[in-house]
């Protein structure tokens, strides 16, 4: 009979005995396949009156991440929606604070998040009770997206339960301050912006003048493109960002993060640009000087088009472009044996022809569904730098560097009546090319117009504009008179020649300005080394007599290389600073800060340092041939390397600091630092084996 | 002599003209907006057909980025919403032109011949063509950045809204049925004249998996 009762007061010690930890728990834990979340808090017990922080700890699998407040391209950001809580806490509860994100990059689309653990903080403001009640609970139903390179939506109901009394600082309390730190503080900096057809332009003036880096994240999403460098410029007035546009309008203000790294570590600070004007594009616009009238006027009368064509192709005579060829073209005329008809005729057939094929280009281009605009050649880069080379060819013939062929030359050449006519056709054909980064102010709605009328008409306008250009010279072929107006041939001619290409030139300086926009410093650097190779091939060239053959390949290898060039300036990237780029490989890379190298190295993140600077030969050499090759990539990324580069392409005290504590006066210098132990010092010439190897060992 | 640099003359040009034209023809990445044309574009639809936006000029079309594989779009064709959706425009005289752009290896990749075991049950839709976009060129060409990613172009062939499906950017198959969707008042607001309002938004989804 005693037994039972034993039982009973056994079983009722043993659930008091469990019951009271209860009161202390910490809350469920919600697990998944793919990671952890559960709602903890930053005290222990909760006294009334004194605020405190509860947070939402999400841990993933390695390589899943989740994402900010504002996700970016794609994805959701995580929600918390209160269910139950004890009566009387519901209102102190805020939002989700939200910790400043990184970068999360995949191919095109850009995202932002948090790489792995996050700590979403939310504040509790003071409670008050009439009675104060044993314990108080929180319960949530917390919705968040992880994703890596699929996406899985995960839901949880998370609970935490926590007694009232004397509060003392939980376990998780440095964690989630640790957190808390990284939530950007509202701050009185605000900005200004303005919005000029495809370009964003930020300002702000900042206080602290030790900045090293500054980080753009976007509340307001899509006005500004994720996927495009925010390039960053510190002046002595603050700050400048320049970003492109996204496809949202622009709102007033744009609500944005800023991560600001000075060398004593990093500030995250949310803030607000104002904006201040917004100029939408008119209409996609070729890199033109006339782009503002490069709009169809469907208003247009056909006969109207085409006197403006006519027109506009008479004005393209006098551009700096055309008038060398045309001049030269002109004055030949005045050789002996030349027939002036015929040559005329060749020419304007030539240029008929040329403008008919662009036409037909247009049209066919248009028909197949890409946006055209005259001047769309000149949108790509690899089209500018063909021009360039064409320029300069032609400048440095006129600058007698070479002699011009028969069809470019006007003195002493004796010609025969079918080699002058062939010429001409082809100087017309030139001339047409060589005109298309002058275009007249007339024929830019001409052109316009052409292009929303059915082919023939276009073919018309196009066919309009190339008479105008050629009516010069078929006027001189035709009437004797003036061709014998023209001054006769003499010493002068030479000195004349050695003059227009000057404005050859001039309009290849022109295209190079072109090209920076288009292409960055890397493709002008690139457009120039083309442009040395064909003054080389020139000069090799020259030396024809014994080895024709021979040089005449070289010199084909070598335009070939040119134009090989211009094409990978077309494809290429904008040139960016390498951070950047390896952050789209999904390698994390930072610039080199002494204390933020220290805080990696306290967390066990492996971490590998690139001293490099632009000017160094060897540093360049070791970037191509070890560390941008696709194994050393796919290395730092299985081992979460994080890269740091030291950029010593001007003077960096912190720089040169690191660089003496391993005793070396330059660069380059690589070092990596395991998760444990000391750093390893890398050759200064690298191979992908050496890299790969020490690697391997951490 | 004068032959010889004659001949390569005519070579180089001819040289330079092809090469020119080879180097514009490289398509510009695409970054369309509301009230311009949007870009043509031809699709190979999964039952063997070809789709060419421009044959389409008269009729309104909508776009809808899609991947069997994402949670969101999940979200909208487990519930039927995608489908009663397509049903109901297409009835209107609608066509609904669905793309896949997931590029091969990648999540939601599939080929035509397979397309019969990926589309199943609730998978399969309703849309006048599923197109099949595994190189991502009219993926990149509009821009699309997720799925699902929907864009309406009106009877003219100008785009009249792009953006999201509706307004409640979950997971969560409940929310179809409280959602407001954009798509359904873009081409309501077009069919009765009226301006589509709101004509971008924030599209929401996985990323395309280009």
């Amino acid at each position: 009979m005693k037994r039972p009762l034993n039982n009973f007061l056994l079983t009722l010690t043993l659930a008091f005995v469990l019951a009271a930890p209860m009161a202390h728990a910490e809350g469920n834990t919600h697990e998944s396949d793919l990671g952890e979340a559960r709602l903890i808090a930053d005290v222990s017990a909760v006294t009334p009156g004194e605020p405190f922080w509860l947070a939402v700890h999400i841990k993933p699998k390695p390589g899943w991440h989740t994402y900010w407040v504002n996700p970016g391209d794609s994805g959701i950001s995580a929600t918390v929606k209160w269910l139950e809580t004890t009566p009387g806490t519901e209102d102190a509860i805020g939002p989700i604070h939200w910790p400043a994100p990184e970068r999360l990059i995949t191919g095109d689309l850009v995202n932002y998040g948090y790489k792995g653990e996050v700590y979403f903080p939310i504040p509790v403001n003071a409670l008050e009770f009439d009675e104060t009640p044993a314990s108080l609970t929180f319960s949530a139903k917390v919705d968040w997206l992880l994703c890596k390179d699929i996406c899985v939506p995960e839901t949880a109901t998370l609970t935490l339960t926590l007694p009232t009394g004397k509060a003392e600082a939980s376990k998780q309390s440095a964690v989630i301050h640790g957190w808390v730190n990284r939530v950007p503080t509202s701050s009185d900096l605000k900005g200004e912006y303005r919005v000029e057809g495809n370009d964003v332009a930020m300002k702000m003036m900042l206080p602290a003048d030790n900045i090293t880096s500054v980080e753009f994240y976007p509340i307001d999403d899509g006005i500004i493109a994720n996927n495009a460098m925010v390039e960053t410029h510190l002046t002595d007035t603050g700050l400048e960002l320049t970003a492109s546009r996204g496809n949202i309008s622009p709102v007033d203000p744009l609500h944005a993060v800023l991560s600001i790294n000075t060398r004593d570590g990093v500030m995250h600070v949310a803030t607000e640009f104002a904006l201040k004007s917004n100029i939408q594009p008119a209409v996609a616009a070729p890199v033109e000087p006339v782009e503002k009238d490069a709009l169809p006027v469907p208003t247009l009368g056909l006969a109207t088009a085409l006197l403006f064509a006519f027109f506009g192709g008479l004005i393209l005579n006098v551009m700096p472009c055309v008038l060398p060829i045309l001049s030269l073209k002109a004055l030949s005329l005045t050789r002996k044996g030349a027939s002036p008809r015929a040559d005329a005729f060749a020419y304007t057939t030539g240029v008929l022809v040329t403008f008919a094929t662009i036409a037909g280009l247009m049209i066919a281009l248009q028909t197949a569904g890409s946006a055209v605009g005259w001047g769309f050649q000149l949108q790509s880069p690899g089209f500018v730098t063909a021009l360039i080379y064409l320029l300069f060819t032609m400048g440095l013939g006129l600058s007698g560097v070479y002699t011009l062929p028969s069809m470019f030359s006007g003195a002493g050449d004796s010609l025969t009546h079918k080699g002058g006519a062939a010429g001409s056709f082809f100087t017309g054909a030139f001339a047409v090319i060589v005109a298309t980064p002058c275009t007249a102010p007339f024929m830019a709605p001409a052109v316009g117009f052409a292009l929303t009328q059915p082919p023939l008409n276009a073919l018309l306008i196009f066919l309009a504009l190339g008479l105008g250009m050629a009516l010069p010279f078929l006027l001189i072929g035709i009437i004797p008179a003036l061709a014998r107006a023209l001054p006769k041939p003499g010493a002068w001619m030479e000195t004349f020649k050695q003059f227009l290409a000057f404005p050859m030139y001039l309009t290849a300086v022109w295209l190079l300005w072109v090209l920076v926009k288009q292409a960055g410093p890397a493709g002008v650097a690139i457009a120039l080394l083309g442009c040395v190779l064909i003054a080389f091939a020139i000069w090799l060239w020259k030396f024809s007599s014994p080895w024709m053959r021979f040089s005449k390949w070289t010199l084909l290898v070598l335009l070939a290389l040119a134009l090989g060039f211009s094409v990978s300036i077309q494809s290429g990237q904008l040139s960016c600073a390498s951070p950047i780029e390896m952050l789209e490989e999904g390698i994390n890379s930072e610039y080199y800060a002494a204390d933020r190298l220290a805080e990696l190295r306290t967390k066990g993140t492996p971490v590998f340092v690139n001293a490099t600077a632009d000017w160094c030969i060897t540093c360049q050499f070791n970037e191509r041939i070890a560390l941008d090759t696709s194994d050393v990539k796919h290395a730092f990324r299985e081992k979460g390397v994080t890269v740091m580069i030291a950029d010593w392409t001007d003077q960096d005290d912190a720089i040169s600091e690191y660089l003496k504590r391993f005793e070396r006066r330059g660069v380059p210098l690589y070092v990596l630092y395991p998760p444990q132990g000391d750093p390893i010092v890398l050759p200064q010439i690298l191979t992908p084996k050496i890299v790969l190897d020490a690697l391997q060992k951490i | 002599m004068e032959k010889v640099h004659q001949h390569s003359h005519k070579f180089f040009l001819s040289a330079l003209i092809i090469a020119i034209i080879g180097l514009f023809l490289a398509q510009p990445a695409g970054a369309v907006s509301v009230g311009e044309a949007a870009p043509d574009f031809t699709g190979a639809a999964i039952d063997g057909s070809t789709v060419k936006l421009s044959e389409l000029k008269g009729k309104m079309v909508v776009l809808e980025w899609t991947n069997p594989g994402c949670p969101f779009v999940v979200k909208h064709y487990k519930s039927g919403n995608m489908q009663a959706l397509q049903e109901e425009l297409t009835a209107k005289g609608v066509v609904w032109i669905s793309i896949n752009s997931s590029a091969e290896g990648k999540e939601g990749h599939f080929t035509a011949d397979k397309a019969g075991e990926v589309l199943t049950e609730w998978h399969k839709g309703h849309p006048t063509a599923y197109v099949l976009d595994p190189s991502g060129e009219i993926g990149h060409l509009y821009g699309a950045k997720t799925t699902p990613h929907m864009f309406v172009i009106d009877a003219e062939g100008k785009l009249a809204y792009m953006g999201a499906i509706d307004d409640k950017d979950t997971a969560d198959p409940e929310d179809v049925k409280t959602a407001r969707n954009y798509v359904r008042d873009a081409v309501s607001a077009l069919i009765e004249g009226r301006p589509v309002e709101p004509s971008a938004t924030r599209s929401y989804g996985c990323s395309v998996k280009y």
